[in-house]
């Protein structure tokens, strides 16, 4: 009377990709810094990253862009805003290159921001209608109380942290810190919803596309968060390291989606 | 209801449950003539003999092996017949002597009690109109019947008899289903805000809808065989629901509606319960698991229930039952004990099936907001569903 759970193999093929994707993200930053290069792992750095965003928001779109973009089914409205968000954030890592490369410098850094916000809409959108439809149907508490939690918490910790190590004579500017407050306030919101919804699902099995999910934010919450308070910018190679390893996980999320539907 | 031994063609025991149509030795000669003269004729090892239908009646036979039950019904249904099969069955084990030798067994005072349980119970429920006949004296000779209906009133419930009694609900329900039996009192049913009826004609016939608020005969346009009245009643803003029920109970009588059969019944609240259990399901696991795991249930209960073939999805987790089970169950040829197994067994798979990727305690969750949303559809029938069996 139960489903068959998929054969071993079968689940295994999926995560191919997903192993790949890790493989060439511990290719590309490793070695370079196993021997030592920093120069080699700058200009991996700039390249993985876009290459990343660009590969897993493909790979999504190709497994659920197909079947439409059905209103009523939020689960698979999440994954389709994720890759689109993915989009945006390969544009932004373009956006940085270009101010990079054309020289013009620090200065403009911020619009590089701009662009993420974009991006990090989209994965709210996504990740916002998926944790209301979770919240509606199992219904622990009240929508208000909850999104009110959400929203709060992650709100008050940019807020105090960027507060207390504000320094008038770093490199932020303040474009850059508005910019870089709201990019990391929403992936944080976005987080913490995550985050409920993982510890709703605890017991199953979209607990593990959650927690990839999860990870992922987190990464761009922290690279959000670094910049503000320590003006890590997003054209540094580690904050490119962040965003490429953040991208892997919406991959690994992705997989992990394919493999429950295998 | 008369039961005949099949090779001599003798009436061994019958009763009228209204006014008596048929002389019974006449009609128990009949159909034992009639099942002779087809068996004969088609060469028919075993006898093949269903029914015997008028313009007016019809007649439905069921075989035990030496003995058969004719029952005079307004629609054959697998319900009814079922019922048949067991009372020839339990009068052939009781009466076996019969067999072979005529003896006086005492035969109608001893099967009335079986009688009375199959066809007679379950009509009698706490909430059913007893009214007792103005002559009813001439009709019962049971002492404890004639004291209780010596002292309730001409028209109440069984519930409020009980109370005026000082009795046990139990005690009264026993009592009535014997002066129905000896057509001492006539029962009806009081109308639920759950029930769902089905508009006979086209809607809105003027002689129908004489003296009827407009609301209400605005509802009959709402009463398709699927939707409650009480979801019928919101839906055309009925300010005074007690009204309204007494007015569908007018419109009743005129047969300008009736109410759909059990089957139907049965079937409406478990597509409402499917309906609710995928969509909450497609909320948290995504359309296309769950639409997979109705598939994937489907499929595996589908040789027990093969009826479940006529259950499908139309987009997204729309349930859609096709046409030929709509028509069974409106034509009574599947039980609806039939449909309450197979349904629960397939909400009780897709249950499991979600439980797997959420956990157990949204499963839960999902389970209990179902059930909490149908309760408003079907306020006394929600707990036909054995909701605990999906529970884990």
């Amino acid at each position: 009377m139960e489903k068959e759970d998929p054969p071993k193999n079968m689940e295994l093929g999926t995560w191919i990709p997903f192993v790949a994707l890790i493989l060439l993200l511990l290719g590309a930053f490793g070695i370079p810094w196993i021997v030592g290069n920093t120069s080699a792992l700058d200009s991996m750095a700039a390249a993985t990253a876009p290459l990343v965003a660009g590969l897993v928001g493909v790979y999504g779109l190709t497994h659920f862009a197909p079947r439409g973009l059905v209103r009523e089914d939020r689960f698979h409205v999440m994954f389709i805003f994720l890759s689109v968000g993915l989009f945006v954030m390969l544009l932004a890592e373009l956006a940085g290159i270009a101010i990079e490369s054309s020289g013009v410098g620090a200065s403009l850094v911020f619009t590089v921001g701009f662009v993420q916000i974009l991006g990090m809409i989209s994965f709210s959108i996504g990740v916002g209608g998926y944790f209301n439809a979770v919240n509606k149907t199992v219904g622990y508490s009240r929508p208000q109380i909850t999104w009110s939690v959400v929203v709060a918490f992650p709100l008050a910790f940019v807020v105090i942290l960027v507060a207390l190590s504000y320094d008038p004579l770093q490199s932020v500017s303040f474009a850059e810190l508005v910019t870089s407050g709201i990019v990391s306030i929403g992936f944080g919101v976005t987080a913490l919803c995550v985050s409920i919804i993982a510890v709703v699902f605890r017991r199953g099995r979209l607990l593990m596309p959650a927690i990839f999910i999860l990870l992922g934010l987190l990464l761009l919450f922290a690279r959000g968060v670094v910049w503000a308070v320590y003006a890590v910018t997003p054209v540094l190679t580690s904050s490119r390291i962040l965003g490429a390893a953040a991208y892997a996980m919406i991959g690994g999320a992705i997989t992990a989606a394919r493999v429950n539907e295998s | 209801m008369y039961i005949v031994k099949r090779d001599t063609g003798v009436c061994m025991y019958h009763k009228d449950f209204r006014e008596s149509i048929f002389d019974p030795h006449l009609l128990s000669s009949f159909i034992v003539a009639m099942t002779t003269f087809f068996d004969e004729a088609s060469g028919a090892v075993s006898s093949r003999a269903r029914a015997f239908e008028g313009s007016d009646y019809k007649i439905i036979v069921e075989f035990g092996d030496w003995a058969m039950g004719a029952l005079s019904v307004e629609a054959d249904s697998a319900a009814v017949r079922e019922k048949l099969r067991r009372l020839v069955a339990s009068f052939e084990e009781q009466f076996n002597l019969l067999r072979w030798i005529d003896l006086d067994l005492a035969v109608y005072t001893r099967f009335e009690k079986t009688v009375i349980n199959e066809f007679v119970s379950e009509k009698i429920q706490p909430d059913s109109v007893i009214h007792v006949k103005w002559d009813w004296e001439y009709y019962t000779k049971n002492a404890d019947v004639i004291s209780v209906l010596r002292l309730i009133p001409r028209i109440c419930t069984v519930r409020d008899a009980a109370d005026f009694l000082e009795m046990p609900v139990e005690i009264i329900l026993n009592l009535m289903a014997e002066a129905y039996f000896e057509k001492a009192v006539t029962i009806s049913q009081p109308i639920k805000p759950d029930d769902i009826y089905q508009a006979t004609a086209i809607v809105g016939v003027a002689d129908d809808v004489d003296g009827i608020s407009p609301e209400t005969a605005e509802a009959l346009t709402q009463l398709d065989g699927e939707t409650p009245l009480m979801i019928a009643a919101e839906r055309v803003k009925t300010k005074d629901l007690k009204r309204f029920l007494e007015e569908i109970a007018l419109l009743a009588r005129r047969h300008a509606i009736e109410l759909i059969s059990p089957a139907q019944a049965t079937l409406v609240l478990y597509s409402s319960a499917l309906q609710e259990i995928l969509d909450r399901s497609g909320n948290l696991i995504g359309i296309h698991l769950a639409r997979s795991a109705f598939h994937g249930s489907r499929k595996s209960l589908m040789k027990q229930n093969p009826w479940l073939a006529f259950v499908d999805l139309e987009d997204n987790v729309d349930v859609e039952i096709k046409t030929s089970l709509t028509t069974a169950a409106v034509r009574g040829t599947i039980a609806p004990e039939t449909l309450d197994q197979g349904f629960l067994q397939l909400l009780s798979s897709i249950m499991e099936q979600t439980r797997r990727f959420v956990g157990p305690k949204p499963s839960r969750a999902i389970v209990t907001k179902s059930k909490d949303e149908l309760e408003k559809q079907f306020p006394s029938r929600t707990y036909q569903i054995e909701w605990e069996k999906l529970l884990r």
